[in-house]
């Protein structure tokens, strides 16, 4: 394991209802790298996303992650009748913001996904591809260490699309979570396949 | 803090619900000077502006529950490991709010009082007059009225008087007993020929003295502070907002009960005396806060002193349910 090595996975074995999805997984990533994750449905990738976010516990091994952590699920849920700048001012406070700071924080984020005309729209009235940049400016806010993406390309359009490579590119360091064939290889420093993971 | 309380504001008190809110306190302060006996106390305008905290409590308990399950546990964990900034922000936004509109009906009470009071002269309310020959009847169609209250009418006779003492018409006034104040029916023989004019008839109540509009809505507030921090623990712990609400309310109703009517066992059917020796039971097992909710009319105000362990306790049981409701949602 590299010395500066921001996310790093030790021996990680998942398990969920009782059923081992991955064992003995390594992964270490440094900053300025991107990692993929490639899995096909039920393989695990939203387990090992959230078991990194620290959701849940690793069935044996270790994750070794940094404080500030960004997380886009892949079934991103919100207040639906807060307001967009609203609800990420609220979360960057929550981290621990001040308030100047965080505001600014909320409209780069929401800029950062084009969603600026949106900022005073209530999350409800949004279409799923404006939730789906919501979720992944919600995971950019306050530019956190690590990204932990679960399958980001999901309802975007190919602005979305685009806009989301860029932020990828500017990122200290991203793990993405796809399925396979749905891209995000030519972004990424190395890749993890738990389809093959599973069956060792 | 400050910051995420301005925002929770936002969450909690949608435009319309705040401007319902600003109604509901000029209404209870027209409502309080209504035209009723005994309406015009502060009492009054303590139970209606009661309300407000209670709606509250319903709209947070809300606002935490849809929180619980739009992936605010995720966001807790990931940006506030102690777990403790939202919870507070919530209570305070909820306490900070009540705060606000009660101080807002307390200046509104002032500005008016100031307009009606100065005279110090009793009010004077309606009465309905019938009679069966010598005995009068006056009537006061309402609720009871306060056993301080003295009855005034104008009488006057059909024929002339035989002497010109009596005079054509006099003026009769009289304090009323503690059955009539119950019952609101003021029975009189009245000399032979006498009639009392309708118009002329009227209850007088005095203004009464009595706990300050401050004080009891000081009172309120501590009262439905531990409420509200219980009601954010239950819906925390995964209680459904509705239920923790009603769950938390019926418990600041229980302290606060008085038991003021004993009926004996003859009167009471086998399950409704286990009812009630329950419940006085329970209530004997929480701090006696009655008089921290004192609302009604004014003479019928708990006059009961609120003891300083019983405030302790209640404020101990606030703070508890407070630190313990600072914990990231169960998860589900």
């Amino acid at each position: 394991m590299p010395q500066d090595s921001i996310l790093s996975l030790n021996q990680l074995c998942l398990k969920r209802g009782g059923r081992v999805l991955a064992q003995d997984l390594e992964l270490s990533l440094g900053g300025g790298e991107a990692g993929l994750v490639l899995g096909s449905n039920g393989s695990g990738k939203t387990t090992l996303s959230e078991t990194i976010c620290g959701f849940l516990k690793p069935h044996a091994g270790s994750v070794t992650k940094p404080k500030q952590l960004g997380w886009a699920s892949q079934d991103p849920r919100f207040p639906l009748r807060s307001r967009c700048h609203n609800y990420l001012f609220q979360l960057a406070v929550l981290g621990g913001s001040p308030s100047k700071i965080a505001k600014l924080e909320a409209d780069t984020a929401l800029a950062r996904f084009g969603l600026d005309e949106y900022a005073k729209r209530t999350i409800g009235s949004l279409s799923r591809g404006w939730q789906q940049r919501l979720n992944l400016a919600r995971a950019w806010l306050g530019s956190p260490q690590l990204l932990v993406l679960d399958e980001p390309r999901t309802a975007l359009d190919p602005l979305g699309t685009e806009l989301l490579t860029h932020a990828i590119s500017g990122a200290s360091c991203v793990l993405i979570l796809a399925p396979p064939g749905t891209g995000g290889e030519e972004l990424a420093s190395c890749c993890l396949n738990l389809d093959e993971a599973s069956q060792s | 803090m400050m910051a995420l309380i301005q925002a929770t504001v936002r969450e909690i008190l949608s435009p319309w619900s705040a401007i319902l809110f600003l109604f509901w306190v000029f209404l209870s302060g027209h409502l309080s000077f209504g035209p009723l006996p005994g309406a015009e106390s502060l009492g009054s305008l303590a139970a209606f502006l009661s309300l407000i905290p209670i709606v509250l409590l319903f709209q947070a308990c809300r606002m935490v529950e849809h929180r619980g399950r739009e992936a605010w546990r995720f966001e807790e964990e990931l940006r506030d490991p102690r777990g403790f900034r939202m919870p507070f922000a919530e209570w305070a936004t909820t306490a900070f709010l009540v705060a606000l509109l009660f101080l807002l009906a307390m200046l509104l009470h002032n500005k008016e009082a100031e307009k009606r009071r100065g005279t110090g002269k009793p009010v004077s309310y309606p009465l309905f007059v019938s009679h069966q020959d010598d005995t009068w009847e006056l009537q006061h169609l309402g609720a009871a009225i306060p056993n301080t209250a003295t009855v005034s009418a104008l009488l006057t006779w059909e024929t002339a008087p035989k002497t010109d003492a009596e005079g054509f018409a006099k003026t009769w006034e009289r304090a009323i007993t503690s059955e009539e104040a119950l019952t609101g029916i003021i029975r009189e023989k009245l000399p032979q020929g006498a009639v009392v004019h309708p118009e002329f008839a009227r209850l007088l109540i005095s203004p009464q003295s009595g706990p300050s509009l401050a004080r009891l809505l000081f009172g309120q507030f501590f009262f439905f502070l531990p409420l509200l921090s219980l009601a954010f623990l239950l819906v925390r712990r995964g209680v459904r907002a509705e239920l923790a609400a009603i769950g938390s309310l019926s418990l600041g109703g229980l302290a606060a009960w008085q038991p003021t009517v004993v009926l004996s066992r003859e009167q009471l059917s086998g399950f409704e005396a286990a009812l009630v020796q329950t419940l006085q039971w329970a209530n004997g097992l929480l701090p006696d806060v009655g008089p921290l909710f004192a609302v009604g009319r004014h003479y019928l105000l708990s006059t009961t002193q609120l003891q300083i362990q019983s405030m302790i306790a209640w404020i101990f049981l606030g703070l508890l349910a407070c630190v313990l409701s600072s914990h990231r949602f169960r998860k589900r």
